[in-house]
């Protein structure tokens, strides 16, 4: 299921590895997230840099992820179709998951749906409770529950995967 | 664990199947890749199905016991197997007193 390259040094065969890994990277996108409340209204050159800068940090988080993780990613598509959404593709090549790994991949995807479903319900009841607020806080509170959304839409599944893994054991190979 | 999520046990579809693989492999001298690659599968998954975490689908299991050209009951069973040994030779080294007087 999962691709173990060597990332600064820190194979990511090794679960500590790859738990630091989602962890840095989920605390860059909490950070990213924080900064929305320093940015200033829209408009400002200030606010399309952040803008731009979080989007291609997610954009790029999703490739890393998807790399990381066997047919998780937006480069996945092969042969006109997106596999990654067969329940048991058939392998065409060794990098295709076989039925076990597609089994862990649809499960930690179904988790991870589960998650957004939930945290999707606390944006709802956020936008709710947010009439009374003025204009301009409101949409700063509609910024702030949305891009940890955006991150985790991308990420959580193949974050699930690299959080859960056991270590890819090498003496398997014997 | 992740949300009360497991990825091993997520992905057994049900009470885990017994099976010889092990023994079958050893006995031919096969490495878990060399069987992977037969299979088209990856080399874990051999593993995850020796040690009873993943239960494979019934396509994969005949191609197993087709693989190893043997009847699939002698590959995959839901009780424990027996001992080869027993079964091959059944009572011969029971204890003396199966034997008659």
């Amino acid at each position: 299921m999962l691709r173990t390259p060597v990332i600064l040094g820190a194979s990511m065969a090794l679960r500590k590895n790859r738990r630091l890994f989602v962890a840095v990277t989920y605390a860059v996108m909490l950070a990213l997230t924080v900064t929305i409340l320093i940015v200033p209204s829209w408009g400002n050159r200030f606010a399309t840099v952040w803008m731009t800068a979080g989007g291609a940090f997610f954009l790029a988080c999703w490739v890393v992820f998807g790399k990381l993780v066997k047919q998780t990613g937006p480069l996945d598509i092969r042969g006109g179709e997106i596999t990654s959404l067969g329940l048991v593709p058939r392998r065409r090549d060794k990098d295709e998951p076989d039925e076990r790994e597609a089994a862990i991949r649809n499960a930690a995807c179904f988790q991870a749906y589960r998650v957004l479903a939930l945290y999707s319900i606390i944006i709802w009841l956020a936008l709710e409770l947010s009439f009374g607020l003025s204009a301009s806080a409101a949409i700063k509170l509609l910024e702030l529950l949305t891009m940890p959304l955006l991150g985790m839409v991308f990420t959580l599944p193949q974050a699930a995967l690299l959080w859960t893994e056991p270590d890819v054991p090498e003496e398997a190979r014997v | 664990m992740f949300m009360g999520y497991n990825s091993t046990s997520d992905a057994r579809t049900g009470p885990a199947l017994c099976n010889r693989i092990a023994v079958l492999r050893a006995e031919r001298g096969l490495s878990r890749s060399q069987l992977a690659d037969a299979l088209e599968i990856n080399y874990q998954t051999v593993g995850y199905i020796e040690r009873g975490d993943f239960n494979p689908s019934l396509e994969l299991a005949f191609r197993i016991s087709e693989y190893f050209r043997l009847p699939i009951e002698a590959v995959f069973s839901r009780k424990p197997f027996r001992p080869l040994s027993e079964e091959v030779y059944g009572n011969r080294n029971s204890p003396r007193r199966d034997r008659p007087k």
